[in-house]
């Protein structure tokens, strides 16, 4: 914005920014290389790198085989992957209609939807775990499933219809006097020109819910759930039991496993997703 | 009790929060060398979520081999060497230091909320600072403003509406707040750590007992709502005129 004058106020100021970087991204290396080492190298040298002649790869093998990660990685993935496909595909087009049709009442519905962003999560939870236990929906995926699906939505069709105001609609117009029919007009013309917001709104989606701990939490409770439980409850479980047994080692290379496919995510996405938290922060 | 741990958690990691994250973008948007370096890192803890974060505190806490007290130690020895021992002594008590014991739990949850939320924050002032109109620094130069007061005459208050946002939203977070005292408590929060939301989980699963979880999803809902309209209130202020 302006060039800094002082270079002594410069050098304070790099300073201070390389110290907050250092405080970022120190915890999240340690964590990465000590998930090689053996616990008693944990306990005795807590910043010491692994020895490199001897490096822990069973903590990964405990985590993955015995702490059943194998298992929870796969319901992670189908869980995130299908939730976020549908809401991708239900927010886009909800923001669509609201925003660039004129219908009686749409910007009622468009507030409504957007409404739920307010409401937490825990008043919804009784009622909620009630409806899914009529549906036999608890301890499984698809219920977890239409569940991240449903909580998703607020925030995407806020995003996207932001994206969805600020397309002329002139452009709609000319699609259709050149003989597209109304979802030619939305498919090829309208949606590739949300896309920036299509990816930040993906962003956010796939971490909020390949992360999401609470709901899971709930739904995944009974004993029979085992098999469709999702990783951040089996990092949950690592936790506690690494507590007892001191299996810092395996919690460590969960910890990897969890974050790894976040970070792909993220830094495949990133450039998308600066400028979409940009976007979406000024025009609200 | 748990209202009180709310409050807390509602209210001084925001403070935290707000503060840092505008220093920071203060700082960023001052035009520094290496500026997509710092944007590309800011989100990295964001990517983890509250799970792992959690854990992965509750392991930095560890009062053995946890990373805290051990960077405290290595400090103290550096302090000591460099003569300084009565702070480098300081830092030496806090040797097997248990952070998360029910005492100190809240207090030790202000770094880990502040680290976690920092980034995003910090990339949200900043999009608005870009967005103020240059001219008027120009303006203000012109007048002979220095940087301090252009800073908090120009800056704050054209960006005053993202900030409120922003409180609002990390108030809002407080009171939700749950894994993280679910986990750092080994999912057995006592009545002095118990937030608003882990006895709603606990009545529900263990006790079995819906009633009394539907009221306290009541009280809950209750106080967002109090505390989203109470932080918009105490952040309201005429508008600028431009």
């Amino acid at each position: 914005m302006k060039k800094a004058r002082l270079s002594i106020f410069t050098l304070v100021n790099l300073l201070v920014l390389v110290g907050y970087f250092m405080v970022v991204v120190f915890p999240m290396i340690w964590m990465a290389y000590t998930s090689l080492k053996s616990d008693q190298e944990i306990f005795l040298a807590p910043f010491a790198l692994p020895d490199s002649g001897h490096l822990h790869w069973e903590n990964y093998q405990r985590a993955w085989v015995g702490a059943n990660f194998s298992q929870y990685f796969l319901n992670s993935v189908v869980v995130s992957a299908a939730s976020l496909i549908g809401t991708l595909i239900i927010a886009s087009m909800a923001a669509y209609a609201l925003t660039c049709f004129r219908m009686r009442g749409g910007n009622m519905i468009l507030m409504m939807l957007i409404s739920g962003l307010m409401i937490p999560l825990q008043l919804a939870l009784v009622p909620l775990f009630f409806q899914m236990r009529g549906m036999h929906l608890l301890n499984s995926r698809l219920g977890l499933i239409l569940v991240y699906t449903a909580w998703s939505l607020p925030f995407a069709v806020f995003i996207l219809s932001g994206f969805f105001k600020t397309l002329p609609s002139s452009l709609y117009e000319a699609a259709i006097m050149d003989g597209c029919s109304e979802w030619r007009a939305f498919w090829s013309v309208m949606l590739p020109l949300a896309r920036p917001g299509l990816i930040t709104v993906a962003t956010f989606t796939f971490l909020g819910i390949w992360n999401e701990y609470f709901m899971a939490f709930m739904f995944m409770s009974g004993a029979e759930s085992e098999a469709a439980r999702t990783l951040p409850l089996g990092l949950g479980n690592i936790s506690i039991t690494s507590q007892y047994r001191s299996e810092w080692g395996t919690a460590f290379a969960g910890l990897v496993l969890v974050t790894v496919p976040c970070m792909i995510f993220c830094i495949a996405l990133q450039k998308h997703m600066v400028k979409g938290i940009s976007a979406g922060a000024v025009k609200g | 009790m748990a209202l009180k741990n709310n409050l807390f958690v509602m209210i001084v990691p925001m403070l935290f929060i707000v503060f840092l994250s505008l220093l920071f973008a203060a700082l960023i948007s001052r035009g520094i060398w290496g500026r997509r370096v710092f944007q590309l890192y800011l989100l990295f803890p964001n990517m983890l979520g509250g799970v792992a974060v959690s854990i992965l505190w509750m392991n930095a806490y560890d009062p053995k081999g946890g990373l805290v007290n051990g960077a405290f130690i290595k400090l103290g020895h550096l302090l000591n060497w460099m003569g300084l021992s009565s702070f480098g002594n300081g830092l030496m008590q806090f040797q097997n230091f248990t952070w998360l014991s029910q005492e100190h739990l809240y207090w030790a949850l202000v770094p880990i909320m502040v680290w976690g939320g920092c980034g995003f924050y910090t990339l949200l002032y900043l999009a608005a600072m870009e967005n103020v109109d240059v001219e008027l620094y120009e303006a203000a130069e012109m007048d002979g403003a220095s940087p301090m007061r252009q800073f908090f005459y120009i800056t704050i208050l054209m960006i005053w509406d993202v900030l409120t946002i922003s409180a609002v939203f990390l108030v809002i977070g407080g009171i939700k707040t749950f894994e993280m005292i679910w986990l750092l408590t080994s999912q057995l929060p006592t009545s002095s750590t118990h937030v608003i939301g882990t006895p709603l989980v606990s009545t529900m699963l263990r006790d079995l007992d819906v009633g009394r979880a539907t009221a306290i999803a009541v009280v809950l809902f209750l106080l967002v709502f109090v505390a989203s309209l109470a932080t918009m209130r105490f952040m309201k202020r005429d508008d600028v005129a431009i």
